[in-house]
């Protein structure tokens, strides 16, 4: 039997690409397997269910979600709004300049996050911050109803890179509201309310949600702004793996890869999420 | 796994910029001023917001004494000239650099002939590397620690607590954007065409891409290759998960120093949040290229 010249190539085009996808196998695959087979197995190595059902059961794994979801729903619900009306805004105002330059700082803001933004919160809001000062100066002490070493904290600080993230995902859409559609809608008799209604809102909307979706996602695995803020005051999914990790007050890796399958999971699956949408939002939007 | 990373052209912000306003026709000139005031507001709170964080930790990082009053009550330089004279500022900033540059090399060597054959050679290979290469967006960077020290801390290869390890999980969060600088840089170049002439001209694949291809995407690598350092350059999941104090970066070391030394940690910050920028606005400015966002290295 010998070798076709079309089975040569393929045969050399595995071997090219072989080092990419041996890399890819090794780091990302392998791993991912086990960690699956981590979250269900014990330190002498049998099957065991009790790390994933503990995720449920446990009340501090159990409010570790609660908290996670919770930051990420609403950093990602208000970022959306924000971020939708700020890139509205930015798309239609009439300044070319303050245009060209809020979109400059939203593009590097919504890379921000990591240490450097909780620590940089500190200062600005913590006990002895900027603006926490400068508010005690007007009579407020807001430190009596907020805390940035909170949940309702770290959703501002999220917010920080949501916005700006949710700005930069929507030019697009706005981009593809077409002058024609407002015009149409006018010399049919329409105000700048049907426009909305029934125009602009409907074909921004899958934009909007996708966005979310996409906020929701970028905040669920956030672990270096919380652990540079809060360190492990609030019991988040991501500082939870880390405590049981680690290994200073318990270690239960087995349990950690649980809560790392969890966390896996709904980030995997709302980006699933994510494109659904995303393809009916692409129907207006013409890249 | 087509499209989670958001990528948007500044030449297609472009478009944006000068497509004309959608007023509505019949609108009021006074309703498109109160429009304008609006706007202001909302671009003004939106400044502050971003900004306030940075002065913050700018003017703490050369402030003397600051925790009763609005502004610092004094200014010092003596912060910083003490985090650079640190022994571990050099140490862990070197290591970071080094950890940044091996990335880019492993990435660079690693991706470029794959996307360059995706061009080429191989088209029906794209779902597969495209799958592969976007995944990291789907995984928390926490999860990928847990995942590589499960893996890798146990035998036949022991990798955990190595730098070897930390690149080798740099390269991977840095799949995503490599991938979009290549793709991109290889695209516009007419890649297909180009190979095809050469091959014509009696060159091998290889030699087209060493003497074509290569010297023509010089700028989208170098556009991966700034995404990849500014995503590893301090850095802290990943090498406190991998390596931690066994081979501290400048991330794990910012962090550390915290409780007792805040001054020195806010110096840390604002070299971070300079670098970004720069780079940011490098990639931003001078490539006038894709503006790639982040999702999962916070």
């Amino acid at each position: 039997m010998r070798l076709s010249g079309k089975a040569l190539t393929r045969l050399g085009l595995l071997v090219a690409f072989a080092p990419f996808l041996i890399f890819c196998a090794m780091f990302e695959l392998v791993p991912i397997v086990s960690l699956g087979i981590g979250s269900v197995s014990t330190r002498s190595g049998d099957l065991t269910t009790e790390y994933l059902t503990n995720i449920v059961t446990k009340q501090v794994y159990q409010q570790s979600i609660l908290n996670t979801v919770f930051i990420s729903v609403v950093s990602g619900v208000l970022g959306g709004i924000i971020g939708t009306a700020l890139g509205y805004a930015i798309t239609r105002t009439r300044r070319t300049g303050v245009r060209r330059a809020l979109f400059t700082l939203a593009t590097i803001s919504a890379n921000a996050g990591g240490i450097s933004l909780g620590f940089a919160f500190i200062t600005v809001l913590g006990a002895a911050g900027m603006i926490t000062i400068l508010l005690k100066v007007f009579g407020i002490d807001l430190l009596s109803f907020f805390s940035i070493y909170s949940v309702v904290g770290l959703v501002v600080v999220y917010l920080y890179f949501q916005v700006p993230l949710m700005v930069v995902l929507m030019l697009p859409a706005f981009g593809s509201l077409r002058t024609e559609w407002s015009e149409a809608s006018a010399s049919l008799g329409g105000d700048n309310r049907d426009f909305w209604r029934r125009i602009g809102i409907p074909v921004l909307l899958p934009s909007i949600v996708a966005g979310i979706v996409l906020l929701f996602v970028s905040s669920m695995g956030a672990y270096a702004t919380a652990v540079a803020l809060v360190g492990s005051r609030v019991n988040l999914m991501t500082i939870q793996i880390s405590i049981l990790r680690r290994g200073e007050v318990i270690f239960a890796p087995g349990q950690a890869d649980a809560m790392g399958v969890a966390l896996l999971l709904s980030v995997a699956l709302s980006v699933g999420l994510y494109h659904l949408i995303q393809r009916r939002a692409q129907r207006w939007v013409q890249a | 796994m087509t499209d989670v990373q958001a990528t948007t052209d500044t030449s297609g912000m472009a478009n944006v910029v000068d497509a004309p306003t959608t007023t509505v026709a019949t609108e009021a000139t006074s309703t498109g001023a109160a429009r304008e005031l609006g706007f202001s507001i909302l671009f003004v709170a939106f400044g502050l917001y971003i900004l306030f964080p940075l002065v913050g930790v700018f003017l703490f990082s050369i402030a003397t004494t600051w925790f009763d009053t609005v502004l610092p009550a004094g200014y010092t330089l003596d912060h910083i000239t003490a985090t650079i004279n640190d022994p571990l500022f050099g140490q862990t900033i070197g290591r970071s650099l080094i950890a940044s540059i091996a990335t880019i090399v492993v990435s660079v060597v690693l991706m470029t002939p794959t996307i360059f054959l995706l061009h080429v050679a191989a088209p029906r290979m794209r779902p597969i590397v495209e799958f592969l290469c976007l995944l990291p967006f789907a995984l928390p960077t926490i999860v990928l620690a847990l995942s590589l020290i499960r893996t890798y801390s146990t035998k036949p290869l022991v990798l955990s607590g190595t730098p070897q390890l930390l690149v080798l999980a740099y390269v991977v969060t840095g799949l995503p954007f490599m991938y979009r600088a290549l793709d991109n840089a290889l695209r516009a170049i007419d890649t297909a065409v180009l190979s095809e002439a050469s091959s014509t001209l009696g060159a091998s694949r290889w030699a087209t891409f060493q003497r074509v291809i290569l010297p023509n995407i010089g700028p989208g690598i170098m556009a991966g290759a700034l995404l990849v350092f500014s995503v590893s350059f301090g850095e802290f999941t990943l090498s406190s998960f991998l390596v931690g104090d066994a081979w501290k970066t400048s991330g794990v070391w910012t962090v550390a120093i915290w409780d007792d030394q805040p001054h020195k940690t806010t110096v840390m910050v604002v070299i971070g949040f300079i670098i970004s920028w720069v780079v940011s606005l490098v990639i931003l400015l001078a490539f006038r290229k894709r503006a790639t966002i982040e999702i999962g290295a916070r």
